[in-house]
C-alpha cells in the first residue's frame, strides 16, 4: 500500500534519514521503535509528505506522491489519516466542528452527512457527551482520541501515529492505546511511532527499529523484543523493558 | 538572510528610480487649461486677516479677505469658477510648483529669494511690517533694539521670518498659523511677532490685550509689498492678471476691499461676546471628517495590509521582497512627508483633492502597521494547527481561512483596534494640506474666534470621547470572541 523507495531526508547539513526502502502492507499495523532522535518521527512524517524528502520516492496506492501537484496530494491526504503527539485540535472549533470542518471543506460532504458520521466516530471513542465542548475543557487522554476520530472522519485507508501518548498524563495512556487497539482490530492498516512496548507487542504485525537515520532491524513482535539480533537493538530494549 | 536583504535593495533602488527620473516640475498652466476646466484654483493660507481669513457668512463657514476678492476679480476676467485650496503658507509654493493650484494669492512678498522658483505679478498692495505685542508690555517694547536677544515669533517660510534677524541676537520661534503666533504671544511663550502690517492691525483690532506698531525694518524696496505667485513660465497669464490688478489700483479698490475684509471682522468681533457653543457647526464638521477619514483610511488599509501580509509571507521571490521594502520604507519614514509627497508629488500626475490625497496618505501608512499586525498574528497560530489541518488533506486556502486566520484573528483585534485609534489621532496630519478635519477645523475656530485655549481643550475632549468609545466598543468585541 505504502512503497518507499531510497528515501532520504536532511535539515541543512544534517541528514537524518539515510536510504531508507519499506514497505507497508493492506492491513499491516507496523509500529516503529528507536531511541529518540534516531528519525522515526521523521521517517513517518515524510509518508503523507509533512516533510519532504530530499530524495527517493514515496507511492502510495499505485501513486507516487513526491512530485505531485498540490491539488492532488491534498486528495491523496484525505486517505492518510495523522495523529500528532500535541494532538492540534482546533481550539476556535467545537469537538463536533474538528470533526466535520475537513470532510465539508476538503471533501465538498453536506453538514447532515458529516455531523452523523463525526456522532458515530464520537460514539465509538467514547466522547459522545463531548460533542459541543471546546477542546480546552477536554482532558489530554479525551482531546487525543477526539484527534483520532477526526482522522477517522475522513474515512482514511491508512492511519499515521506520530508518538501519540507521549504527551500524555500515564493514566490517561490507556484510554487512547484502547482505541487504537479497536481501531487495529478492525483491520485498519496503521504506522505507529510509538515508545509503548506493550502496545507494540500486542497489536503488531511488524516492528521496525530505527536508529541513527536506518532501519537496523525488524521482525514480528516475538522476533525483535524475544530475539533481537543486532547490538544496538538488544541495547535498546534492555533498557526500556 | 543577506539574499534577502538585497532583494529589498533592489526593490528600493527600483522605486527611487522611478521617483528621481520623473520630471517633478509641472508644466505652467495657461489660460485655456484653466478656461477648459472651468476654475480658478487659488492656493492661499486663510489665517491672515485682512488678507484671507475664515468667517462666518449667514452661518456658512466662508473664506473672505482683500487677496479673495481680488481672485474673484480675476476669475471673472477669466470667466471662470473660483476655487480656494486653504493650505500652510510654507507649503504653497510647493503646491504651486506641482500644478495643485493655478496660482498663489496669499498676502507674499515678491522676493529675490522666491523669484527663483515662480514667477510673480505686479505689487497689488504695500502694508509694511509691524511688531505685534501684548498691550501690558507696550511701554517695554518700543523697537527692533528694544527686543535684542528676546524670543520673536514669525510666520515660517514668510518674509517676516527674514526681516526679524535685523533683531540684535534674536532668538525665532517658527510656526506655520498665524492663531498659532498670536496664541504663543498670549501664553507669553513669545515676547513680539513680526507680522505684516494690515494684517497685525486687524489682530490687534479685535483683541484688546494686543499692540501693534510699525516696527522700523530696514527693507529692500523690490521686496516690499504683496504679489501673486504663478509657476515659472507663466507669461500670458501674469499679463492678464497684471492687466486685472492695474485695473484695482486705478480706481483704488484697495481700499474698499480692506474695509469690506474689516466689516466682515467686526462681524466676528460683535458675536466674540456669547458662547463659544456657537462654533459647534465647525466642531462637528471637524469631528465628521475626521471619523470618515478614519474608517475609510483603515478599512483600504486592511485590505491593503492584508495583501501585503499574504504577500510577505509567501515564497514568490517578487512579492515577498516588494512587500518588505514597502512596509520597511513607510515605517521608516514621517506620515507628515507621506501625506505632502502624496498631495504634491501624486498630485503633478493626477490632480486630487486634498481629502482624497490625506485619505490616501493615512491608507498607505496604515496599511504598513496593518500588514504587520496580521502578518504576527498570523505567525502566533502554531504550526501544528496549520500541520493539523494539511494532514486532513484540507489545501492551503481552506487551512487559511477556515483554522488560521480564524485564531489569528484574536490575536489581530486588539492591535488593530489600536491602530483604528491611532489613525483617528494620526489623521490630524492631514489639516497641513488642508483638508478640514477636527484638528484644522480648530485652528479655524481659534482664528475666527480670538480664543486660543478653549478650542483646543474642546478638540481634546472630543478626540477623547472618540478614542475611548471606540476602545469600550473593541472590548465587547474582543470578550465576545473569547473561545476558551
Amino acid at each position: 500500500m505504502i512503497d518507499i523507495r531510497h528515501l532520504e531526508k536532511s535539515f541543512g547539513d544534517n541528514l537524518v534519514l539515510k536510504d531508507i526502502s519499506e514497505e507497508v502492507h493492506k492491513g499491516e499495523v507496523v509500529v516503529v521503535i528507536g531511541p529518540s532522535g534516531s528519525g522515526k518521527s521523521t521517517f513517518l512524517r515524510c509518508l503523507n509528505l509533512m516533510e519532504v524528502p530530499t530524495s527517493g520516492e514515496i507511492e502510495f496506492e499505485g501513486t507516487v506522491l513526491t512530485n505531485l501537484k498540490e491539488g492532488k496530494l491534498n486528495e491523496l491526504r484525505q486517505k492518510m489519516g495523522m495523529v500528532f503527539q500535541s494532538f492540534n485540535l482546533f481550539p476556535h472549533m467545537t469537538v463536533l466542528q474538528n470533526l466535520t470542518v475537513a470532510p465539508m471543506k476538503a471533501k465538498g460532504i453536506s453538514q447532515q452527512e458529516a455531523e452523523q458520521t463525526a456522532k458515530d466516530l464520537l460514539e465509538k471513542v467514547g466522547l459522545a457527551e463531548k460533542a459541543n465542548a471546546y477542546p480546552s475543557s477536554l482532558s489530554g487522554g479525551q482531546q487525543q482520541r477526539v484527534a483520532i476520530a477526526r482522522a477517522l472522519a475522513m474515512n482514511p485507508a491508512v492511519m499515521l501515529f506520530d508518538e501519540p501518548t507521549s504527551a500524555l498524563d500515564p493514566e490517561m495512556v490507556g484510554e487512547v492505546l484502547k482505541v487504537m487497539h479497536d481501531l487495529a482490530k478492525s483491520g485498519m492498516t496503521m504506522v505507529v511511532v510509538t515508545h509503548e512496548m506493550g502496545f507494540a507487542k500486542e497489536v503488531a504485525d511488524r516492528v521496525l527499529f530505527m536508529d541513527a537515520g536506518v532501519i537496523v532491524e525488524q521482525g514480528t513482535p516475538e522476533e525483535l523484543f524475544e530475539n533481537p539480533q543486532n547490538p544496538r537493538t538488544q541495547d535498546f530494549l534492555a533498557k526500556v523493558l | 538572510m543577506r539574499k534577502k536583504g538585497m532583494a529589498v535593495l533592489f526593490a528600493f533602488v527600483m522605486l527611487l528610480q522611478v521617483l528621481v527620473f520623473s520630471p517633478m516640475t509641472a508644466q505652467a498652466t495657461t489660460i485655456e487649461e484653466i478656461q477648459d476646466k472651468g476654475t480658478m484654483i487659488i492656493g492661499t493660507s486663510a489665517d491672515f486677516p485682512p488678507y484671507e481669513f475664515h468667517a462666518r457668512v449667514d452661518g456658512q463657514d466662508k473664506i473672505v479677505g482683500m487677496d479673495i476678492f481680488i481672485a474673484e476679480r480675476i476669475a471673472e476676467e477669466l470667466g471662470v469658477e473660483l476655487q480656494i485650496e486653504d493650505i500652510g503658507f510654507d507649503s504653497l509654493l510647493p503646491a504651486l510648483e506641482t500644478g495643485s493650484v493655478d496660482m498663489v494669492i496669499a498676502g507674499m512678498s515678491p522676493t529675490e529669494e522666491r523669484r527663483q522658483s515662480v514667477d510673480f505679478s505686479d505689487v497689488y498692495y504695500v502694508g509694511g511690517h509691524n511688531l505685534m505685542v501684548r498691550e501690558t508690555d507696550a511701554e517695554i517694547y518700543t523697537g527692533i533694539d528694544s527686543l535684542a536677544g528676546k524670543v520673536v515669533g514669525v510666520q515660517s517660510g514668510s518674509l517676516q521670518e527674514a526681516l526679524a534677524a535685523q533683531i540684535p541676537d534674536v532668538e525665532l520661534m517658527k510656526l506655520t498659523k498665524i492663531t498659532d503666533l498670536i496664541l504663543a504671544l498670549k501664553t507669553n511663550k513669545v515676547e513680539a511677532i513680526v507680522m505684516e502690517k494690515p494684517n497685525a492691525e486687524a489682530y490687534a483690532g479685535n483683541n484688546p490685550d494686543l499692540y501693534t506698531f510699525d516696527g522700523g525694518f530696514e527693507l529692500d524696496e523690490s521686496e516690499q509689498g504683496s504679489a501673486i505667485a504663478f509657476q515659472k513660465g507663466s507669461d500670458e497669464l501674469v499679463e492678464v492678471v497684471n492687466g486685472v490688478l492695474a485695473e484695482i489700483d486705478e480706481q483704488g479698490l484697495q481700499e474698499e476691499y480692506l474695509a469690506q475684509a474689516g466689516e466682515y471682522l467686526n462681524l466676528e468681533n460683535q458675536e466674540e461676546g456669547s458662547s463659544i457653543s456657537q462654533y459647534g457647526p465647525y466642531f462637528l464638521n471637524g469631528t465628521m471628517n475626521t471619523i470618515f477619514i478614519s474608517i475609510v483610511s483603515v478599512f483600504f488599509g486592511s485590505v491593503l495590509g492584508i495583501l501585503l501580509a499574504l504577500m510577505r509571507l509567501s515564497r514568490n521571490m517578487v512579492f515577498r521582497p516588494l512587500a518588505t521594502a514597502y512596509v520597511e520604507f513607510v515605517r521608516g519614514t514621517p506620515m507628515l512627508i507621506q501625506v505632502m509627497f502624496i498631495y504634491f508629488a501624486v498630485g503633478y500626475l493626477v490632480n486630487i483633492p486634498a481629502m482624497l490625497s490625506g485619505i490616501i496618505a493615512v491608507s498607505l501608512n496604515s496599511a504598513a502597521y496593518i500588514c504587520e499586525i496580521i502578518r504576527s498574528g498570523l505567525n502566533s497560530v502554531p504550526s501544528g494547527q496549520t500541520e493539523a489541518a494539511r494532514s486532513l488533506g484540507m489545501g492551503h486556502r481552506d487551512t487559511m481561512r477556515h483554522i488560521i486566520f480564524p485564531q489569528a484573528l484574536k490575536n489581530i483585534w486588539p492591535a488593530l483596534g489600536n491602530e483604528f485609534i491611532t489613525v483617528i489621532k494620526e489623521s490630524s496630519i492631514v489639516s497641513i494640506i488642508g483638508v478640514s478635519e477636527l484638528i484644522f477645523q480648530t485652528r479655524v475656530v481659534t482664528s475666527i474666534s480670538y480664543r486660543g485655549v478653549l478650542p483646543l481643550f474642546i478638540t481634546m475632549i472630543i478626540y477623547f470621547i472618540l478614542t475611548f468609545s471606540l476602545t469600550k466598543l473593541l472590548n465587547y468585541y474582543e470578550g465576545k470572541m473569547k473561545y476558551d
